[in-house]
């Protein structure tokens, strides 16, 4: 999330980038426009000037004269006495290298001039080069016999103590008293450009491969990515990005449009571009920072509003997974009246009726077997009453009035409900149903409600199990408890009765008297089970064994067997 | 010229009797005059019509020298911001006068090596200083102030010269008979040559 976040905002901020890089080149781009058309101006108008100052110079007929007599120690003496105030004027001109400006004249002929002394107060005639070199430097600069003869100006290179210098030519042709084109008179100078000394912008000049700075420097060594952007012959003008030592500048360049008597040269000036880049760190900076903070704050807001929606709900779902764990008596607080606090309501309302609906189930199961009040919850027993095959035990205890004659009642109820208790629980271990208790005796049914199939040898498992219990538990207690069980099998009628109020699910019939009857029959620790039972079971009792008791509602007693 | 006449009068003397004349005409027309528009900073109509380079025409002889040279110097004067004539043949070891007639400042120098002089500035009436040429050749003279201002002195090694008028013709007179070399000078031309046989009365020269 934070992630998609942080990429958005560095996208955006480099859209940003990019229109302010755009702003930026533009406005450059029409500085620079600016300038060079400036620099151009300015040298167009520098051209005119020297030019004119040239030509008046040197319309003293002296110069043409000296030439004309091929006197040259006479045309330089008059030369540099014509010219020594414009020289003055441009000696605050040389550039860095020390190196002065001068003048020499190309014959028609192409042949340079020499002076044929070099006197230091010819001002302006002493060439900081050698004499030798100065020919194949300047002589290809003069004027053919078959073009208009006009001033014109250019860059050159020559080697000055060691290093390259760059140099300014202002060719002026010249003429004599009837203008008659005598030869060229060029002055050249040490070349420092006026514009660009500012950190931010920087003027440069490349000649032949050479790069100089405003100050007329050699940098090509210093300028090595200038230097292969700028004065390639043939390589297209134009815009560039370079980075000189740790600042990138933005490199805006014109190739010189001059005489190609020149070598090819360009002019760049060149803008720092550490203004944009800390602007835009700045603006990055910002950005990050805001979005951040924006980001941080949308969170927090909405973490605020959303905790308005989402505690409540909140502590309703911890609610209802109580409710679900079985803890009914858990209530939401309710403390708005939206729709969260309706929510609340009706939620606590719903737990105010589970609460309730599970009081009575307990009370069901305690007041009736489980198994009954479950059958009797799911609706599953019919009310009415239905004939069923089932098996009914009672169980009492043998001489309980004597037992418990003189004892204290509280603990004759302690001693009771231990002891039914036990036997309610093997009764369920055997899947009985404990139909009720009456005072010590307890009436269980197996085979209803839900029909089993092995009711009888349940039943009579189960009878054998609450004997076993009973001497189990009478071997550490005092007094002992002894228990006689009857059981028969046979058609009965079971469902609810009672009043309309009052229900009771049992079961009725003559076999269940008949198993009351055999409980009495009963003695100490004795089992006595019905002909049927013994008939249905693998009971190995003789039939010399069989007994018969008289029973109201039969008309032959029916017969019982006793298990020891 | 009638001075020239006179000199050559005077130092050849003896020989009046048997002088000759000769006569001819020069073809002047490859004259290559270098006519642009001159640059002149102060009023333009102040400056007058140029005096022609003019042909000269001068014979030579072996045993020939300039010999005495006239006491009378010779005159190149400025005139309407211009040299007035513009070659001025004299022979060898001739003073030559530079008058200004204008009413401004001339500075008439040369840088020739047959003779290098600079008169400095002089006004009208200032006697400048007079030049003697004693070397044989073409003298170019100038003026520091009007750089189209240009002249030729031609120091020439014989009594014998004349100039052409503006059609090339000429008339030498008083020139004793013999054999000689007769020399074209015409500006920027190569200078002709050819010999002559002057006798007595008028001779004329077919080139």
């Amino acid at each position: 999330m934070v992630f998609a976040v942080m990429v958005v905002l560095l996208a955006s901020f480099e859209l940003i980038r990019l229109k302010i890089g755009d702003y930026f080149e533009a406005t450059l781009r029409e500085q620079y426009a600016q300038q060079f058309q400036l620099a151009e101006e300015r040298d167009v108008e520098r051209l005119a000037a020297y030019s004119n100052e040239v030509i008046n110079n040197t319309s003293n007929p002296r110069l043409s004269a000296a030439l004309f007599e091929e006197d040259l120690s006479q045309f330089y003496h008059d030369l540099s006495q014509e010219m020594k105030s414009f020289y003055l004027s441009l000696d605050e001109r040389h550039n860095a290298s020390g190196a002065r400006p001068f003048f020499r004249f190309v014959r028609h002929d192409g042949v340079c001039l020499k002076p044929p002394k070099f006197e230091s107060s010819l001002l302006g005639i002493l060439s900081p080069f050698e004499e030798s070199k100065l020919e194949p430097l300047l002589s290809g600069l003069r004027t053919t016999e078959d073009e208009m003869p006009s001033a014109r100006s250019g860059f050159l290179v020559a080697d000055f103590k060691g290093e390259p210098i760059l140099l300014k030519a202002f060719v002026f042709p010249f003429f004599d008293a009837f203008n008659m084109f005598m030869g060229d008179l060029i002055l050249v100078m040490p070349w420092q450009s006026a514009e660009g000394g500012g950190k931010e912008t920087m003027g440069a000049v490349a000649v032949a491969g050479e790069v100089f700075d405003a100050q007329g420097r050699v940098r090509s060594k210093e300028w090595e990515p200038l230097s292969r952007v700028l004065a390639i012959p043939g390589k297209e003008e134009g815009d560039r990005r370079v980075r000189l030592g740790n600042r990138g500048y933005l490199v805006f360049s014109e190739v010189l449009n001059m005489d190609d008597r020149f070598p090819e040269a360009e002019r760049a000036i060149l803008f720092s571009t550490n203004e944009q880049e800390r602007l835009l760190v700045g603006i990055r900076n910002v950005f990050l920072v805001f979005g951040f903070a924006g980001f941080v704050g949308s969170l927090f807001l909405s973490n605020l509003l959303a905790g308005g929606l989402n505690a409540p709900v909140l502590r309703l779902t911890d609610a209802a997974n109580q409710i679900g764990a079985g803890d009914f008596t858990t209530r939401v607080q309710v403390t708005s009246r939206d729709e969260l606090g309706q929510l609340g309501n009706a939620f606590n309302e719903m737990a105010e009726g589970l609460e309730l609906k599970e009081r009575y189930k307990a009370v069901l199961s305690k007041v009736a077997d489980t198994k009954v009040a479950a059958r009797l919850m799911q609706g599953e027993v019919n009310l009415g009453g239905e004939s069923v095959r089932a098996t009914v035990m009672f169980c009492d205890v043998r001489g309980f009035t004597r037992m418990t004659d003189g004892m204290d009642p509280h603990k004759v109820i302690e001693i009771m409900n231990i002891h039914m208790t036990a036997m309610t629980e093997i009764v369920h271990q055997y899947g009985g149903v404990v139909d009720k208790f009456v005072g010590d005796e307890i009436m269980v049914l197996f085979g209803v409600p839900v029909p089993g199939e092995d009711d009888v040898g349940q039943a009579l498992r189960c009878a054998k199990a609450m004997i076993a219990r009973c001497h189990e538990m009478n071997a550490d207690r005092e007094p002992p408890i002894f228990i006689g069980i009857g059981l028969a099998h046979g058609e009965m009628v079971a469902g609810c009765m009672g009043s309309e109020d009052r229900l009771n699910y049992t079961v009725l019939g003559d076999r269940v008297n008949l198993a009351s009857r055999l409980c009495s029959q009963a003695k100490s620790m004795e089992i006595v089970v019905d002909e049927a039972i013994r008939d249905a079971t693998d009971l190995d009792i003789p039939d010399s064994e069989r007994q018969t008791v008289e029973l109201k509602g039969f008309e032959t007693a029916p017969p019982f067997y006793i298990i020891k | 010229m009638l001075r020239i006449c006179l000199c050559i009068l005077i130092c050849f003397g003896p020989s009046i009797m048997q002088a000759g004349i000769l006569t001819g005409q020069v073809d002047l027309k490859p004259l290559k005059q270098r006519r642009g528009v001159i640059r002149y900073g102060g009023d333009a109509t102040e400056i007058g019509p140029p005096a022609p380079f003019l042909g000269v025409v001068y014979l030579t002889q072996e045993s020939l020298k300039a010999g005495t040279p006239p006491e009378k110097h010779a005159v190149m004067a400025q005139r309407g911001l211009q040299f007035y004539p513009a070659v001025l043949p004299i022979s060898a070891g001739t003073k030559v006068a530079f008058p200004n007639e204008d009413n401004t400042y001339h500075n008439v120098f040369s840088y020739s090596p047959e003779k290098r002089f600079d008169l400095g500035r002089y006004a009208k009436g200032e006697a400048p200083p007079i030049v003697t040429f004693d070397k044989l050749g073409e003298v170019r003279v100038f003026c520091e102030v009007h750089e189209h201002m240009r002249a030729i002195v031609l120091v020439l090694d014989t009594p014998y010269f004349t100039t052409t008028d503006g059609e090339g013709r000429f008339r030498m007179e008083n020139v004793p008979p013999g054999e000689y070399t007769l020399h074209i000078w015409r500006l920027n031309q190569a200078r002709h040559s050819q010999a002559v046989v002057i006798g007595e009365g008028e001779s004329v020269v077919e080139f």
